[in-house]
């Protein structure tokens, strides 16, 4: 019999489908957390506004305008104080490098967690989730690349 | 309303999970074809969905100054080269980070990538994939196998026949029933994504 015989459907295009490498399904509930963290903050989060860290903690959620180099802690001296707990007083540093928005581990007690892996340092990409004790922080970007740090 | 339309509403769970569904795969063959490694990928689909999350509020969309997937193709070209600059500067910055794979070299080849063309060709298989899934579950496993044998691997209605325990004749009639809702799951896909009636 022949098996190469054409398919009489040619309305129908049927192309060889490619294995593809799909996210993982952990990919998708990253999305929708941060979805639901920005569905009541659509006034806040209009484009244009620059790089900013949308910060949920206990207190609630804040979009907090990044600046060129900005510390997070429990210490009241860091450009971005937060009391919670398991938070050292000098948790990481958020730095605007060649272009690019880097945050750096600085020897926190417990670490920081990017999109659920530890790490010490890492180039931060728009939606990027930073997890540093109960307090999530979302990296975002205006549309348009990864935008110039606000003025001291 | 439309799922596009339903997409301005951060809070739509159910739209934005259909809009998940439906463009993942889509964006993520366009990018694999780009020369995106599986970490940029994801780092493209990421920032996709997050500038839509922020501009489909405001999106006011109007057929009359072009498709949806032409204005998604332009966020992803812009994303796809956001992430092979980053990780040109990765290296750079971070030299001693680890999961930093080597990139510096494979740079996308752009002499020869017609983007829109190659975003339609994806767009025309991500529609059929979708629609053949839909269809999938709604007929019985024989009748589909019958449809997938005598279209997608060109046997001859013969031996799906032999093959599956059936008459010859169903395999014809399987085959065109299957074809004839594969049409109409690509019209309502199509009708869900590109239009706003």
């Amino acid at each position: 019999m022949n098996k190469t015989r054409p398919s009489r459907m040619d309305h129908i295009r049927l192309e060889q489908t490619v294995a593809m490498h799909m996210p993982p399904p952990h990919f998708k509930e990253r999305l929708s957390l941060i979805r639901s963290l920005l569905a009541d903050m659509k006034d806040k989060a209009a484009p244009g506004d620059g790089p900013c860290l949308l910060v949920k903690d206990l207190s609630g959620k804040r979009l907090v305008r990044l600046r060129e180099f900005m510390v997070v802690g429990a210490d009241k001296t860091c450009e971005l104080p937060l009391t919670c707990p398991y938070i050292s007083r000098r948790h990481l540093r958020i730095f605007f490098k060649d272009g690019e928005w880097i945050v750096l581990d600085e020897h926190s007690t417990n670490g920081i967690y990017i999109n659920g892996r530890k790490a010490h340092c890492a180039l931060l990409n728009n939606g990027d989730i930073i997890q540093i004790g109960t307090v999530t922080l979302v990296f975002l970007t205006p549309s348009k690349q990864s935008g110039q740090p606000a003025g001291e | 309303m439309t799922l596009l339309g339903r997409l301005q509403d951060t809070a739509d769970q159910d739209a934005w999970d259909r809009f998940y569904a439906f463009y993942t795969p889509l964006i993520t063959g366009y990018c694999q074809d780009r020369g995106c490694n599986h970490e940029q990928t994801m780092e493209v689909i990421q920032d996709t969905f997050v500038c839509l999350m922020r501009t489909m509020v405001d999106f006011l969309y109007d057929p009359g100054r072009g498709q949806f997937r032409t204005f998604l193709l332009r966020v992803v070209n812009s994303r796809i080269c956001d992430s092979f600059r980053r990780w040109r500067k990765m290296q750079t910055l971070l030299p001693s980070s680890n999961g930093c794979p080597d990139i510096v070299g494979q740079v996308e080849d752009t002499a020869n990538v017609h983007p829109a063309l190659e975003w339609k060709a994806h767009w025309k298989q991500n529609l059929m994939r979708q629609a053949l899934e839909r269809v999938r579950v709604k007929v019985h496993p024989k009748t589909f196998r019958s449809f997938e044998l005598s279209t997608m691997e060109n046997w001859s209605p013969g031996q799906v026949a032999e093959a599956l325990g059936i008459e010859a004749n169903s395999v014809y009639q399987h085959r065109n029933r299957v074809a004839r809702l594969v049409k109409n799951e690509i019209r309502h896909l199509k009708h869900e994504w590109e239009d706003v009636k």
